[in-house]
């Protein structure tokens, strides 16, 4: 039987029906929402870069936050219990008894109508999509890399393969100890910096940027391979001097000599390089050294300082070739700086005269600085030519002579005191055009 | 008697007491009369049964009905018959451009009386009568048309300087023709307040036709065998004020009411954009009226939002002011009134879209 309880629990109970969906509707729209900002919010991060991106994750609180304001927001749209009241009333077609039973006793008509209760449909599809769609754009932003938009107004220019390259060169310096770590630290900032900033809309500067790292890494590889040179020139030194002791036995003044350039030739080497206190230790360097200055260097110790020095002059071969191989320093260099000291390393081996070194002084054989080579093949070669002449696809354009081509004299230097081939007078003959010649023999006569 | 009856009646049931529904059993009768009655008209007026309805519930709202249609689809068969069912007195006045006021109101003539004395005597016109048929009402001048106001809404006739009150109760039922306007006065908006319901009045079907020539000699209706007692028609008048409207239900009908309004914020575009006035106040009372009627013919205590939606074209059709827009679209009132209905949510429940309750989806986009 229907009664006015009856009515207002099925109403009460609709109510609170469709509060429920209006909770769960606008909180699942929010959480999508959010789950969109939060995704955008990751963007934006990974785009200003290092201001925002410590801050990406803080953005997960926004969705559940969005999603509890936004449930209690919907439920202003909860509608009262009159409406639903009018509305139980057309779903049962109760012909205005239910709406009146607010009003009047309706007991007695409780069977003219039934009181089905109401249904409340809430088609969730579209909703549960968004909500699945913007979780997998969240999760898509969540794998944006750091610094994903290059600042404003610049086009990334890719040197990813440059930088790598320079990066091994610095690698390599830094493992060899050619270069400290913060020098090679400072290095890479630099390289960093370049990436940032490498802008396609301006190349050259990126490019220059980059030659000047490069350059500054070959310019300390050079100067180490110099020095290496000079250590691995001691170090022959040495080992020569230390094969001349075990050939002075029984002579002391000889012994005594190679003794002194034994000890001579050992502090240069240290002086150079800190490579031989990797193999001996530094007190023993330093008796060695004291010993070979005092000329008691036993057979043992010239064993060990021997082999120390092979194994040194190896190491500095192997970083050499290394060098060269990562084109740090010119190939033609390092085969000079290996080829440094092997003179008197095979004298020392085969007990003929060396050819000196540096620090040595010269050789038996002079060094020849004349000659430069050739540039054929290297360099452009200007030439004159008639404009008749003139190809475009394979000339360039150097200058344009005032004169018929081949009719140019070179410019005599009349006076001066260097290479003067001229006598007095001024200091320039000058070409006179054609068109003025008339005026100038006018002037000055015929045959000036 | 009649008349002491009816006043009678009107004094108990305005008498304000705390509201109740009638009982099932107390209604019952009631029903049934009407049934009954409605069971006769449709066997005298054939194929029109809701036409018979809704002139029968106009009826027990104690409203005017004009009927608008064609010549011989039995607007005056229809009234005639209500008229003898309900034992009222009837009165058909040919409605002609030379209809003088005095025609239908009465008139005072010079006459002698018993001492021999010259008195003008009152000679009472067809307007004092129950059931008043205005046949072809735009065929009279404006000025015979307006007689009629003071009639139909104060129930009553002042004629040199003294009313006199009309039977009750009483009922205009005035028809027009909707063809051959030349010649024609078309009532005044005024006037047209006046009517409870316009209703059109359409033809019949071929099985309607056939039964009408096959059973009815030169078609003529056959005479209602029984009629409404005058104690009959006092209960039934009595149970349509015990019918209850309820407050939601009158509200939706003032809502209604204001919706018709081009500047009323329920306005459907429709409104806004062919109508110039809409409904008066006394649409809305007609609406509720009406609505009681339906009401009872079910019989239900209660009005429900089904019985305005029922009602509703036939009380607001002829209120509505339509604009030259309106009619060069080729649109009538009926369409706008669809529209209001259409659009106006008895229930005010405003969900999303996606949210549909008891299978229909009835929800619509919150609006702002």
């Amino acid at each position: 039987m229907v009664t006015v309880g009856n009515i207002a629990d099925r109403v009460a109970a609709l109510r609170l029906n469709i509060a429920f969906i209006l909770a769960c509707r606008s909180g699942i729209g929010a959480l999508a929402g959010g789950f969109v900002a939060v995704g955008l919010w990751l963007l934006i991060a990974a785009a200003v870069g290092e201001g925002l991106w410590q801050y990406r994750f803080h953005a997960f609180l926004l969705p559940p936050v969005l999603g509890v304001v936004w449930a209690g927001v919907a439920l202003r749209q909860l509608p009262g219990r009159g409406s639903l009241t009018a509305l139980l009333e057309r779903t049962n077609n109760a012909g205005g008894l239910i709406v009146a039973s607010s009003e009047v006793d309706i007991s007695q008509w409780a069977d003219a109508f039934a009181a089905a209760r109401p249904r409340v449909v809430w088609r969730m599809g579209r909703r549960l999509v968004g909500l699945v769609a913007s979780a997998a754009f969240m999760i898509a932003c969540m794998a944006a890399p750091p610094n994903l938009v290059p600042p404003a107004g610049m086009n990334n220019l890719q040197i990813d393969h440059h930088v790598d390259v320079i990066e091994g060169r610095t690698r390599l310096l830094e493992e060899r100890k050619i270069i400290p770590q913060r020098q090679a630290s400072q290095i890479r900032k630099e390289l960093s910096n370049i990436s940032k900033r490498a802008d396609a809309a301006d190349p050259a500067k990126t490019w220059e940027s980059l030659d000047h790292v490069k350059d500054q890494l070959s310019g300390l590889a050079r100067r180490w391979a110099q020095d290496a040179a000079v250590a691995k020139s001691a170090a022959a030194g040495a080992l020569e001097a230390a094969g001349n002791i075990a050939l002075a036995q029984g002579d002391p003044a000889a012994t005594a000599k190679a003794m002194s350039e034994l000890s001579e030739h050992l502090a240069e080497c240290i002086a150079q390089s800190e490579l031989l206190l990797s193999d001996l230790a530094a007190g023993q360097i330093a008796d060695l050294l004291k010993n070979a200055q005092l000329g008691k260097l036993s057979p043992e110790q010239i064993a060990a300082l021997k082999e120390a020095l092979a194994c040194e002059m190896a190491y500095i071969d192997e970083r050499l070739i290394e060098l060269a191989d990562k084109c740090m320093i010119d190939p033609q260099q390092a085969a000079q700086l290996l080829a440094c000291g092997q003179c008197l390393g095979s004298g020392v081996s085969s007990g003929q005269e060396g050819s000196g070194g540096i620090g040595r002084g010269g050789g038996p054989t002079p060094m020849t600085w004349a000659g430069e080579s050739d540039s054929a093949g290297v360099e452009w070669q200007p030439v004159a030519i008639t404009p008749q002449e003139l190809s475009p696809g394979t000339s360039m354009v150097t200058g344009i002579s005032a004169g018929k081509p081949g009719d140019e004299q070179p410019l005599v230097q009349a006076g001066g005191s260097l290479d003067t081939s001229g006598g007095a007078g001024s200091a320039y003959t000058h070409q006179i055009l054609p068109r003025h010649r008339r005026a100038v023999e006018a002037f000055f006569g015929p045959g000036q | 008697m009649l008349k002491r009856k009816w006043e009678f009646m009107m004094t108990v049931t305005d008498s304000g007491t705390s509201p109740h529904l009638v009982a099932p059993d107390e209604l019952a009768p009631s029903v049934q009369l009407i049934r009954r009655v409605l069971d006769e008209l449709d066997g005298i007026l054939l194929g029109q049964r809701q036409l018979n309805r809704m002139v029968l519930s106009g009826v027990l709202a104690r409203g005017h009905i004009l009927l608008e249609g064609l010549p011989g689809v039995g607007k005056t068969a229809l009234v005639k018959a209500m008229g003898e069912l309900l034992g009222l007195g009837f009165a058909r006045v040919q409605f002609t451009p030379d209809l003088m006021p005095s025609d239908i109101l009465g008139s005072h003539i010079l006459q002698n009386d018993a001492q021999g004395r010259r008195e003008m005597q009152f000679e009472p016109g067809p307007v004092f009568t129950n059931i008043l048929l205005a046949d072809e009402i735009n065929r009279a001048s404006p000025k015979t048309q307006s007689a009629l106001l003071e009639a139909m809404q104060e129930r009553c006739v002042t004629l040199m300087g003294k009313t006199r009150p009309l039977p009750a109760p009483f009922f205009v039922l005035a028809s027009q023709n909707p063809i051959e306007l030349e010649g024609t006065y078309p009532l005044p908006e005024a006037q047209l307040d006046r009517f409870l319901f316009k209703l059109t009045v359409g033809g019949v079907n071929v099985e309607t036709l056939e039964q009408i020539i096959t059973t009815r000699r030169r078609g003529e209706p056959p005479k209602p065998g029984w009629k409404v007692s005058e104690q009959q028609l006092l209960a039934l008048f009595a149970a349509m004020d015990a019918i209850f409207l309820p407050k939601a239900v009158g509200r939706y009908i003032s809502r209604l009411a204001a919706a018709t309004h081009p500047a009323s914020p329920e306005a459907t575009e429709m409104v806004r954009n062919y109508v110039s006035y809409g409904a008066s106040p006394r649409a809305a009372i007609a609406m509720a009226e009406a609505a009681r009627a339906l009401a009872l013919m079910d019989g239900r205590p209660t009005v429900g939002f089904a019985d305005v939606k029922t009602v509703a074209p036939a009380v607001l059709n002829h209120r509505l002011i339509l604009n030259y827009k309106a009619k060069f679209d080729g649109l009538d009132a009926f369409a706008v009134i669809g529209g209001i209905l259409e659009s106006l949510d008895e229930a005010q429940v405003h969900l999303p879209s996606d949210i549909a309750i008891a299978g229909a989806t009835i929800a619509r986009e919150a609006r702002a």
